[in-house]
């Protein structure tokens, strides 16, 4: 559609425009909304400007998708020819639906040998309850039937009916910080209109800035504007310095005519997973809150807040949606912050019932009381939509079944195809419960998860000692029957990944001081370059170097030396 | 720089055939290429040399002290390899000369040859020791045939025997041999066993390297990840301590971390590279420390003799790897390098080569490893600890 409507050249085109995160593009996916705008010369004579934000289609995301979606009119609703419907398709339609927004469906893909675009439009129509009839067939690759997107667009999505001649409703619908211009708002002008040198407030925290710079988003860039109005997308930049100032879903109205209710805002957020992050070295401990401060600013679904552990220093407790999220956050903390993380177990809110009485909420396994003290313990639970070509049914039961989900129903959603409901606890999905899936079906199974409240389980904390000393950043909690395969897996992985020292490491698993697994990192004797002539002093200091590097990567833990990979490899545990 | 060039290189890069453990520049089948290569070796003394003469500030150690006897010239040339002894003593005297020429060499130079069991008659000695050889350097690695032909040796514990004997009985006195520990299959009784061979004859320099894997030798790609099939660091430390210890108790002096010698017969060559002061190197994957550079010659052999046989070419040509060694990372290599000398590195020699306290410039250093046990102090001087000798590593991480 960019390159359609001339936004573009061809040079300047290349594929996942929008998509400028390298993890993006690595990966083929969709993290961030990135809005748009272009101009089409319809079939009717008349020109219409279109305002278009990109979302991600990953159920981690969908808060992304949600805040999206509030900013628009309509959706275009994008199936694969070959997949079909995935189960994050239909998390999006409701979305959009519950936003009232008219949905065009578009098939893409229809160049691949395995698509069966007629058999989508009937699943359209059949699951989702759209009428598909007049779903344009393309191929985004091969330049096929964009015209009849952008035709579509203006035929069958209505436009902004937002009155000029009101005072200003702008909803925030992301922001991003910039060293020089400070935090840069992402509007949708709902109602009235707004100019550079205006006077304007943030009705949620109420304060107030004079505009330096607005404008409209071109891919990869910003283009500055005088003005903008009901209808438009485009961005506010009014030397706003603290990140605090703005949030996401805030109505921005103007400080000499404002408006008297804002925007009914987004519904809060709620994290899923916990887990702590510390800087590999300590010392850039102050830099991590600046780039965690900064990340949230464009992530509004991060949560944080500072914690320390005995093994690991000074970090924080972040929350996250889902594991791609908090992977996806941590890599962009890496990257965009050029920082090395340490990461803890990833962890669930449990609710934790004492004998005196209390309920706690508890997503830090360190801080769980002592045994004799917890009356009982409730995990969270989910209900799991997957979608599958029906050959992988047994597959994924077997899965299900292993990670202690409890069946509800099969559903087909046409000869091929089915739909599986799933009751499962939380903290069995949040591993790599994804990955185990896609590998089960080869790539064809499809998740999607909504909260469904708490059950009681026999849950315990495992904890790991490496040299008699308990790691609380290893801890985590886990169900009674799966803990002892889970702490072998663990201690041997732990193993694999800590190099050999000066002295001999036991590694054990323990349930409250009694040891379920052990594994031994045998002592090396020595770390002595043998030879060193004339020929090889240039190779051996490049050598030493080498390990001097290798070392700075490596975490002080108690007296062993334990490197990020290792914190990392008992998160993967089925590799 | 302001010392002057002491030592010279020269590296032979033709085996008989190459050993699986070593990455050492060599070529296995071109022995006929030998008289070309001298050749070429002399040429590039002449052009280095010249090289030298031209720069003003290294006047000194240029053409005009060739002639000047006593204490001007090399104090040390080594011919290393490859299998140097595969070259003839007329080769040997040629390169010799050209040196002398170029460069001058000193009456009492230490002038070493390597030599291996397999390659050599009595006869050989002999001739080597006419041609100006002072110091013979013999890779005899075991005297177990076993462990010799499972590292791919080319010569068997009886030539090793000879090979002493015939170096001896042509008169040098300053005989230093090669040990390895670590071996496929070796025991503590195999490593005793040969040392007191060595012992037996009154060898007054030996060497006793760890077999290390390096990185594109065939052994490498057999081990790298099955250690299991080598002898663990807890028996190849057991080795290498009882080989010290025996040494030790026989009056040899431990110098260096794989070298032990009688007072006297330290190697004199190889102490330079340890006190990090320059040398040359010549030929076909040599390295040398000049002006300030370590540079690094091509290891292609076609190339080396193409660069040196054709008439317009220049030094840079050859010169594949030059890398800058400013003042801070001098002090550093000093540090690295004099660590591994058990006599340590001296303060007094550290602030009369850099006019700064080595104290000061590294007082969070030398603290840190002294605290930890890797090094001691005595006086101005640091040393490694017994306990530093197996993870001197650490120390020279220090100074990287």
């Amino acid at each position: 559609m960019i390159e359609h409507t001339g936004v573009l050249s061809l040079r300047e085109m290349h594929a996942q425009i929008l998509d400028n995160m390298d993890i993006e593009r690595e990966r083929g996916i969709t993290i961030k909304a990135q809005a748009t705008r272009m101009y089409y010369t319809a079939k009717d004579g008349e020109t219409y400007m279109f305002n278009l934000i990109d979302t991600p289609g990953h159920v981690d995301f969908n808060y992304e998708v949600s805040r999206s979606l509030a900013a628009c009119d309509g959706a275009v609703l994008v199936v694969d020819a070959a997949q079909g419907i995935e189960a994050q398709t239909l998390a999006n339609v409701y979305l959009a639906l519950e936003g009232n927004l008219e949905i065009l469906p578009v098939i893409n893909k229809i160049d691949l040998p395995s698509a069966q675009p007629e058999l989508v439009r009937t699943e359209i129509e059949d699951v989702i309850g759209l009428d598909a009839s007049y779903a344009p067939l393309i191929s985004a690759k091969n330049d096929i039937g964009i015209d009849e997107v952008l035709e579509g667009i203006v035929k069958y999505l209505p436009p902004p009916n937002g009155r000029e001649d009101v005072p200003l409703k702008a909803l925030i619908f992301d922001s991003k910080y910039d060293t020089y211009k400070g935090v840069i708002v992402h509007v949708r002008i709902m109602e009235g209109s707004v100019s550079t040198g205006d006077r304007i407030r943030l009705m949620h925290t109420g304060r107030e800035f004079t505009i330096v710079e607005l404008g409209i988003f071109h891919p990869g860039e910003f283009v500055p504007t005088d003005s903008l109005s009901a209808g438009e997308v485009g961005y506010i930049a009014a030397s706003i310095k603290s990140v605090r100032d703005t949030s996401p879903g805030d109505t921005v109205t103007s400080a000499v005519n404002p408006t008297e209710h804002p925007l009914p805002g987004y519904k809060k957020i709620q994290q899923m997973v916990f887990c702590g992050l510390y800087p590999t070295d300590g010392a850039k401990y102050p830099d991590l809150r600046d780039a965690i401060e900064k990340l949230q600013l464009n992530d509004a679904a991060l949560s944080f807040e500072p914690e320390t552990s005995v093994a690991l220093g000074f970090g924080f407790r972040c929350g996250f949606l889902g594991l791609l999220h908090y992977e996806v956050v941590q890599e962009r903390l890496e990257r965009e912050f050029n920082l090395d993380l340490i990461s803890t177990a990833p962890s669930v809110v449990y609710k934790v019932f004492t004998v005196s009485g209390e309920e706690l909420r508890m997503d830090n396994p360190t801080n769980l009381p002592d045994p004799s003290l917890i009356d009982w313990i409730e995990e969270p639970m989910v209900r799991c939509t997957i979608m599958t070509p029906k050959e992988y049914v047994g597959n994924i039961m077997e899965l299900c079944q292993d990670r202690r989900g409890t069946y509800i129903n099969l559903e087909y959603m046409d000869e091929m195809r089915v739909i599986l409901h799933y009751r499962m606890p939380l903290n069995e999905i949040i591993y790599d419960f994804f990955d185990a899936l896609k590998s089960r079906t080869r790539g064809y199974a499809s998740l999607d998860y909504e909260v469904d409240g708490y059950d009681k389980s026999d849950l315990v904390k495992l904890d790991i000692l490496l040299n008699s000393e308990v790691v609380d950043a290893l801890s985590f909690i886990v169900h009674r029957e799966k803990a002892y395969a889970r702490g072998r897996r663990m201690a041997e992985k732990l193993k694999e990944n800590i190099p050999r020292q000066q002295f001999e490491i036991p590694i054990q698993a323990c349930i409250g001081g009694k040891i379920i697994a052990r594994e031994t990192i045998k002592a090396f004797r020595k770390d002595v370059i043998a030879k060193c002539y004339g020929g090889d002093i240039t190779r051996k200091k490049k050598l030493l170097e080498k390990q001097k590097e290798g070392k700075k990567r490596m975490r002080q833990v108690g007296s062993v030396e334990v490197p990020q990979d290792a914190f990392m490899s008992v998160l993967r545990l089925d590799e | 720089m302001s010392e002057r060039i002491r030592s010279a290189y020269v590296h032979i890069p033709f085996c008989v055939k190459k050993c699986p453990y070593c990455d050492f520049v060599s070529y296995a089948n071109r022995t006929d290429q030998k008289s070309a290569y001298v050749e070429a070796v002399c040429k590039e003394i002449r052009m280095t040399c010249s090289e030298t003469a031209q720069l003003p500030d290294e006047g000194q150690t240029g053409r005009s002290e060739a002639v000047v006897p006593g204490d001007a010239g090399l104090a040390t040339v080594y011919f290393g390899g490859g299998t140097p002894s595969l070259l003839s003593s007329d080769q040997i005297g040629i390169v010799l000369m050209q040196l002398r020429e170029s460069i001058g060499i000193q009456q009492n130079a230490e002038i070493t040859l390597e030599v291996n069991p397999g390659t050599v008659n009595e006869e050989d000695f002999v001739r080597f020791r006419e041609a100006g050889i002072t110091r013979i350097s013999i890779g005899i690695q075991s005297f177990s045939s076993v462990l010799l032909a499972s590292i791919g040796r080319i010569h068997t514990a009886e030539q090793a025997r000879d090979a002493v004997a015939w170096a001896k009985s042509a008169g040098f006195a300053n005989i230093s041999c090669d040990l390895m520990t670590g071996l496929p299959g070796q025991t503590v009784a195999d490593a005793l066993d040969s040392l007191d061979i060595l012992l037996e004859y009154e060898i007054p320099h030996i060497s006793f390297y760890a077999l290390t894997l390096e990185e594109g030798t065939p052994f490498f790609e057999r081990f790298h990840g099955h250690e299991e099939y080598l002898p663990d660091s807890d028996s190849e430390r057991d080795m290498y301590h009882i080989l010290l210890d025996t040494l030790q108790s026989h009056g040899y002096d431990h110098y260096e971390i794989s070298n032990c010698a009688r007072p006297g017969f330290e190697s004199r060559h190889n102490l330079t590279y340890w006190k990090a002061l320059p040398y040359y190197g010549f030929g076909c994957g040599a390295a040398s420390y000049l002006h300030t550079k370590r540079i690094g010659n091509t290891p292609d052999l076609d190339m080396y003799l193409q660069c040196m046989g054709s008439g317009k070419k220049q030094l840079s040509d050859i010169r594949t790897e030059i890398v800058e060694v400013d003042e801070k990372e001098r002090r550093k290599e000093f540090m690295l390098l004099g660590f591994r000398l058990l006599h340590g590195v001296s303060g007094q020699e550290f602030s009369d080569r850099f006019n700064v306290r080595m104290d000061e410039i590294f007082a969070v250093e030398l603290r840190d490893l002294a605290d930890r046990g890797w090094i001691m102090q005595e006086a101005d001087t640091y040393r490694l600890t017994l306990k530093g000798l197996d993870f001197a590593n650490i120390v020279f991480r220090a100074f990287v």
